[in-house]
């Protein structure tokens, strides 16, 4: 089998971890008029992978990645990647996922690695990055498929989001996708060379706007 | 004509870079607060005063600034119950950075039951500036902190913009030793471009992000969000896991500095220390 083939199930829209409930934000980047078409969507998007959430994901995916076999280790992971997300409804976005995540495939994609995670780690939240790179590892995926793949995943995500609040129709959607790969490559290949000192953001209206979509009056996501 | 080209400024020897800082112990008398050790490197100094019944301490950089090159280490340790105020004299200006970067490591320490408002000016960098920064809080679950830190980009009255830069900081808020907070500030090179970005500075020239740890945190949300109403640059707040966070964005650092003031007041519900309305 190609290493590849459980990347596409795990970031499918099928794969149920609830990721069509959040938008990043963007659901207030659009309320405030920040992104209202493809081009505002995909600089919106460009930024994010630069110096956003995303950026900082793909360096934490990229360590739980390499600490498959290293329960603690992960558990520290899990504690800052926790920690970073900037407001209540981020944390449940990433939390959310990655608690999700684990338990679909605890039981569709058992691997050693995963049962010595949850035996040690309890209860504890696992945000999604630290997650997907700790099952990736555990099934020896390489690692900048894995990068590769959760970038492309928030992508999805969120232009799926962008539809649904009708800033762009479906097939222009797919088109704002597919410029956005070569800067989901670029993460990708920047986090294999990365570790925690390399940790940092610049997305300052993102975070205000998450913060913001908590007193927003009408609302179709949660975060 | 060809004319020569101004020779760059050299980088200053090692030996004049400043290294220093300060390190307090604070502890509870029976008259209140009061530091119980203090230790000045470099030139860096601390003046304790009372205001309003409430140990207040202002940091005093008598070098005027930070260069390329310098460190500049904060301590601070709350005996349990302790309850303080500290700040700067003034803002704090980074300076271009010929080779290394300033760097800046502020270690807070709060025991049970204490206090601290942590409360310093805004850092304002000059074109070229590079600023790394740490700042590493162990509390207990009963203290409480506010903490602020503002950064401007060039002088607005002077007409300066900073087109090239870095700051970097991170925080790592430890409470009961679990890491419930961590940040990481990373704005390189391209300073003004990053800024101009929609989903990054959307022509923002100043930022500030205030935190509030305590157990009475999320319970202030609410007031938090009121006070912000009426702010007249961009602004949010909001809570979870016992802490509040509000963050500031704005093209004009004077009215971000106005708002964040007034907010800063009613989150400690005292008047913020002297320095910062001179």
């Amino acid at each position: 089998m190609s290493l590849s083939l459980p990347l596409l199930i795990w970031t499918s829209p099928a794969f149920p971890v609830g990721a069509f409930a959040y938008s990043h934000g963007l659901e207030w980047a659009q309320e405030a008029g920040d992104v209202c078409d493809a081009e505002s969507l995909e600089a919106w998007l460009r930024d994010l992978y630069a110096h956003g959430a995303p950026r900082n994901d793909a360096i934490l995916c990229a360590e739980a990645r390499r600490a498959a076999d290293d329960p603690a280790r992960l558990a520290e992971l899990a504690e800052l990647a926790v920690a970073l997300a900037p407001s209540a409804e981020r944390r449940l976005e990433t939390i959310t996922q990655g608690n999700a995540f684990l338990s679909v495939c605890a039981a569709s994609w058992p691997c050693a690695a995963l049962d010595a995670y949850r035996t040690g780690a309890g209860e504890a939240d696992t945000p999604l990055p630290v997650a997907f790179g700790l099952v990736a590892g555990g099934h020896a995926i390489p690692l900048r498929e894995t990068l590769e793949a959760l970038g492309l995943g928030f992508a999805q995500n969120l232009v799926s989001a962008a539809v649904r609040l009708g800033i762009l129709g479906q097939t222009r959607a797919q088109a704002v996708v597919a410029s956005l790969l070569p800067a989901i490559r670029a993460r990708a290949e920047a986090a294999e060379g990365e570790g925690l000192d390399d940790l940092g953001a610049a997305a300052f209206r993102a975070d205000l706007g998450a913060l913001l979509h908590e007193t927003q009056y009408t609302r179709l996501f949660r975060s | 004509m060809h004319l020569p080209r101004p020779a760059a400024d050299p980088a200053p020897p090692r030996w004049i870079r400043a290294a220093g800082g300060v390190r307090i112990a604070l502890g509870t008398t029976a008259r209140g607060t009061a530091p119980m050790a203090i230790a000045e490197r470099g030139g860096y100094r601390v003046r304790f005063v009372r205001a309003s019944g409430r140990c207040e301490g202002v940091y005093l950089n008598t070098g005027g600034g930070l260069a390329g090159g310098d460190d500049l280490a904060l301590d601070v340790s709350l005996a349990p119950g302790a309850a303080a105020t500290l700040t700067t004299q003034a803002a704090e200006k980074v300076y271009r950075a010929q080779g290394d970067a300033a760097t800046m490591r502020v270690a807070l320490d709060l025991g049970p039951g204490a206090a601290l408002d942590w409360l310093p000016q805004e850092q304002i960098l000059f074109e070229g500036a590079r600023l790394h920064r740490t700042i590493d809080v162990a509390m207990a679950a009963d203290a409480r902190l506010l903490m602020v830190e503002a950064a401007v980009f060039g002088r607005l009255a002077m007409g300066e913009t900073v087109e090239t830069g870095a700051l970097r900081d991170r925080w790592r808020i430890r409470r009961d030793r679990r890491l419930v907070f961590a940040e990481d500030l990373r704005l390189e090179g391209g300073v003004a471009e990053i800024l101009a970005r929609p989903a990054c500075g959307g022509g923002a020239r100043a930022l500030a992000t205030v935190l509030l740890v305590s157990p009475d945190a999320e319970a202030r949300v609410e007031d938090a969000r009121a006070a912000l109403g009426d702010a007249s640059v961009e602004s949010a707040a909001g809570g979870f896991d016992g802490m509040l966070i509000a963050r500031f964005l704005s093209p004009d650092p004077r009215r971000l500095r106005a708002d964040l003031a007034r907010f800063l007041a009613r989150l400690s519900g005292r008047p913020l220390p002297r320095s910062w309305s001179t």
